[in-house]
C-alpha cells in the first residue's frame, strides 16, 4: 500500500497508512476523505472538539470501521488482523480500566493480554518509565485523572509496541507529569517508535514534535512542520513584533516597503505585518542604520503552532 | 579524579522477554472472568454475593453429611436427598448465581467502555467471548459440582462400608452428576449470556434471565395442558432436569416435567438444549460484531 511521498501529509517510511478515509454516523460526517501516513518520531494529530481526531484514531486502531478508505498498520488491516495488536499500543481517551484492580494488576493483565510472558517485570518497568511506582498497588478507582492518564500509558507501553496511539494522553495531568510524559513520548521516538498523539493543546504537541497533521472538520487542514505549514499560508501576513527607541520613524519607514501590509503600536512596542519575512528581516539592519534608530529585538509573533492552528480554524 | 563522564538515556527500554501467543491472552481473560465474578482480589462487598449464594447452595449438604455422621449411617430413602434431587434443592440459588455471573461478565465492559482494553489487543472478538463463555460455564459448573462432591465424599465419609469402597464402589453416581451438572450449564449459561449481551444494565440482564426462567415453566405448562403440545419445547426450565432425571434414573419417581407431559422423548429435551445453546451463541456473536 505505500505511494510515492508526494504530499507533507505522507512520510517516507510509513508504518501507518490512510488512504482516502472517510468515516460517516448517519448524516453526519466525522472524516472525509484523509490521507496521509505516519513513521517513526512523534506526528501531533491536531484539531478543535468534533474535528474528527478520535473518530481518525479509532479508525486506525480498528477500533471502528471505515464507511470509505482503508488502513493499513504495519501493513494489515487493524480490524481483520488483530495479532499487529501486539506491535500497537493505544491509550484511548476515555477511561478505559477496570477501577477494581490496582495500577499493577492492569498493567500486568494488560500484559498478559499481549501475550508478555514475564507480566511482572514489564508492569513494574512501564509504571516505572510513568512515574507511577508509588502508587503502583493502589486501586485505580482511587486515582486522580493524571493518575489513571498515567496508568493507561503504562498498560499501553507494557509490551513494547512498535506504534503507540495517544489520544488526548495529557489531559488532566499536572505539569511535571506533562513534562516527564512527553520526555517518555520523545524518549520512544528517538528509539523509532512511531508514536501518534491527539491532542488540543497546542503547546504540548509543539513541545513535543514538529510534525503536525491538523484537522478541521473531518478533512486535513494542513500537514508537515509548523514552521512549512506556516510559510505555506501566503494570503496571511507574518506579524513581527520589533523592539526599537523611535517606533513611530521605523513604523513609518517600513509602510514604503511593499510587503509590508500594516504597522501599529503598543506601548513602545512595533508590530509590522509583512507578507514576505525574509525579506524584512533582511531589510531592517540596513533601514535601521539609515534611521539611525537602535534596533534590539526582531521576533515573528505567528508562527507558533497556536497561531497557525487559529489561521487555519479560521480558514473555514 | 576522572574527567571521563557520560548521560544516560533513563528512557524507554523495550520488553525482550518471552511472548505467549493468542492462547495466553484468552487464558488472561478467563482468569480476569473468574476474578470479576467471585470478587477475588476485590473489596469485601464484591465477594458477598457469590460467595453467600455458594454456601447457601452447601447449607443443606453440610447439614445432612452432619445428620448421617450424627446417626452413623445414610438414609435409606434417597428420593429426599440423593443426588439428583439436590439439583432441585439448589435449582433457584443457582439461577440467581448464573443470572448475576453473566450480567457481571459481560454487561460493565461494554457500559463502562472497558470492550477498549480488549479490542486494542490482540485478541478477536470471538476469543473475547469464548473467554467470557469458558468463564462463566466453568464458575457455574462448580457451582453445581461442589455440593455434588462434597455430598459423595460425605456420603462415603459415613459408610458402613467404609470410605474408599463407596466412593471407589459408586463412581457412576459421580459420573451422573457430572453429566447433570455440564448438561445444567449448557442448558442455562448461554441463556443468560445472550441476555447479557443484550441488556445495557447488570440488574435488568439478571432480571431479564431470572423472569424468562419463571415464567417459561408456568406459560408452558398452561398451554401444554390446554393440548398445545409443541408448547413443550418451551419450558426452558424444565428441559435439563428432565434429562436429569433420566441420567440418575429416577424420572419414573418424578414424572411431571414439562416436555415429559408434552410427550416428547429425552432426546427432544437434549436437542432443545443443544438449539438453544448455538442460536444463543451466534445471537450472542452477532451482537458483539455490531457493538466493535
Amino acid at each position: 500500500m505505500t505511494t510515492p511521498l508526494t504530499s507533507p501529509a505522507e512520510v517516507t517510511d510509513p508504518t501507518v497508512e490512510v488512504r482516502d478515509l472517510s468515516k460517516w454516523f448517519g448524516q453526519k460526517v466525522a472524516v472525509s476523505g484523509i490521507s496521509c501516513s505516519f513513521g517513526p518520531g512523534i506526528t501531533g494529530l491536531l484539531g478543535p472538539n468534533g474535528a474528527g481526531k478520535t473518530t481518525l484514531l479509532r479508525m486506525i486502531t480498528g477500533l471502528l470501521t471505515p464507511s470509505e478508505g482503508s488502513v493499513a498498520v504495519l501493513g494489515s488491516n487493524p480490524r481483520t488482523a488483530p495479532k499487529i495488536y501486539r506491535r500497537v499500543g493505544l491509550v484511548p481517551e476515555e477511561d478505559a480500566v477496570y477501577t477494581y484492580l490496582t495500577a499493577r494488576s492492569f498493567c500486568e493483565y494488560s500484559a498478559s493480554l499481549n501475550g508478555v510472558s514475564d507480566v511482572a517485570r514489564a508492569a513494574t518497568d512501564a509504571l516505572e518509565y510513568v512515574g507511577m511506582m508509588d502508587a503502583a498497588d493502589r486501586l485505580i478507582g482511587e486515582f486522580s485523572k493524571g493518575m489513571r492518564q498515567r496508568t493507561k500509558v503504562a498498560a499501553a507501553l507494557v509490551h513494547e509496541p512498535d506504534i503507540l496511539i495517544l489520544d488526548e494522553p495529557l489531559n488532566g495531568t499536572d505539569p511535571l507529569q506533562r513534562a516527564k510524559l512527553i520526555d517518555l513520548f520523545r524518549s520512544l521516538a528517538r528509539a523509532g517508535h512511531t508514536v501518534i498523539v491527539s491532542s488540543h493543546v497546542l503547546g504540548e504537541v509543539e513541545r513535543m514534535t514538529d510534525r503536525v497533521l491538523a484537522m478541521v472538520d473531518g478533512k486535513l487542514a494542513a500537514a508537515g512542520s509548523i514552521s512549512a505549514i506556516r510559510g505555506a499560508m501566503a494570503d496571511i501576513p507574518y506579524r513581527v513584533r520589533l523592539d526599537v527607541d523611535s517606533p513611530n520613524r521605523l513604523g513609518a519607514a517600513l509602510l514604503e516597503h511593499g510587503h509590508v501590509r500594516s504597522v501599529s503600536l503598543e506601548g513602545d512596542v512595533l508590530h509590522a505585518e509583512t507578507t514576505d519575512l525574509a525579506t524584512l528581516g533582511r531589510a531592517l539592519p540596513r533601514l535601521a542604520r539609515g534611521l539611525d534608530v537602535r534596533l534590539t529585538g526582531f521576533q515573528p509573533e505567528d508562527e507558533s503552532l497556536e497561531s497557525v492552528f487559529r489561521y487555519l480554524v479560521r480558514r473555514r | 579524579m576522572s574527567d571521563r563522564g557520560a548521560v544516560f538515556d533513563l528512557g524507554y527500554k523495550p520488553y525482550d522477554g518471552v511472548r505467549n501467543g493468542r492462547r495466553g491472552a484468552i487464558q488472561a481473560v478467563v482468569k480476569e472472568g473468574w476474578r470479576k465474578v467471585l470478587g477475588l482480589r476485590r473489596r469485601a462487598r464484591r465477594k458477598v454475593l457469590p460467595w453467600a449464594l455458594l454456601a447457601i447452595a452447601l447449607i443443606p449438604v453440610v447439614i445432612y453429611v452432619g445428620v448421617l455422621a450424627v446417626t452413623g449411617e445414610l438414609a435409606e430413602n434417597t428420593d429426599v436427598f440423593g443426588h439428583a434431587q439436590y439439583f432441585n434443592l439448589t435449582g433457584f440459588i443457582a439461577h440467581l448465581f448464573i443470572a448475576l455471573a453473566a450480567a457481571e461478565l459481560l454487561v460493565p465492559d461494554r457500559v463502562d467502555g472497558t470492550m477498549q482494553v480488549y479490542a486494542s489487543r490482540p485478541l478477536r472478538t470471538t476469543d473475547y467471548l469464548a473467554a467470557r463463555a469458558f468463564s462463566l460455564a466453568s464458575i457455574v459448573f462448580g457451582f453445581m459440582m461442589v455440593p455434588q462432591l462434597l455430598l459423595y465424599l460425605g456420603e462415603g465419609a459415613v459408610s458402613t462400608n467404609g470410605f474408599l469402597d463407596h466412593v471407589t464402589g459408586n463412581l457412576g453416581t459421580l459420573g451422573d452428576a457430572l453429566a447433570a451438572s455440564l448438561l445444567y450449564v449448557l442448558a442455562y449459561a448461554p441463556l443468560a449470556f445472550m441476555l447479557a449481551a443484550l441488556a445495557g444494565k447488570t440488574n435488568v440482564a439478571a432480571a431479564l434471565y431470572l423472569g424468562l426462567m419463571a415464567m417459561s415453566g408456568p406459560v408452558t405448562r398452561g398451554l401444554v395442558d390446554n393440548e398445545f403440545e409443541i408448547a413443550g419445547l418451551f419450558a426452558l426450565d424444565h428441559h435439563p432436569r428432565y434429562l436429569r432425571d433420566w441420567l440418575f434414573d429416577t424420572s419414573t419417581k418424578v414424572p411431571d416435567w414439562i416436555p415429559a407431559d408434552a410427550g416428547y422423548d429425552e432426546w427432544v429435551s437434549a436437542a432443545v438444549i443443544a438449539a438453544t445453546a448455538v442460536l444463543s451463541a451466534v445471537l450472542i456473536v452477532r451482537r458483539y460484531r455490531r457493538a466493535l
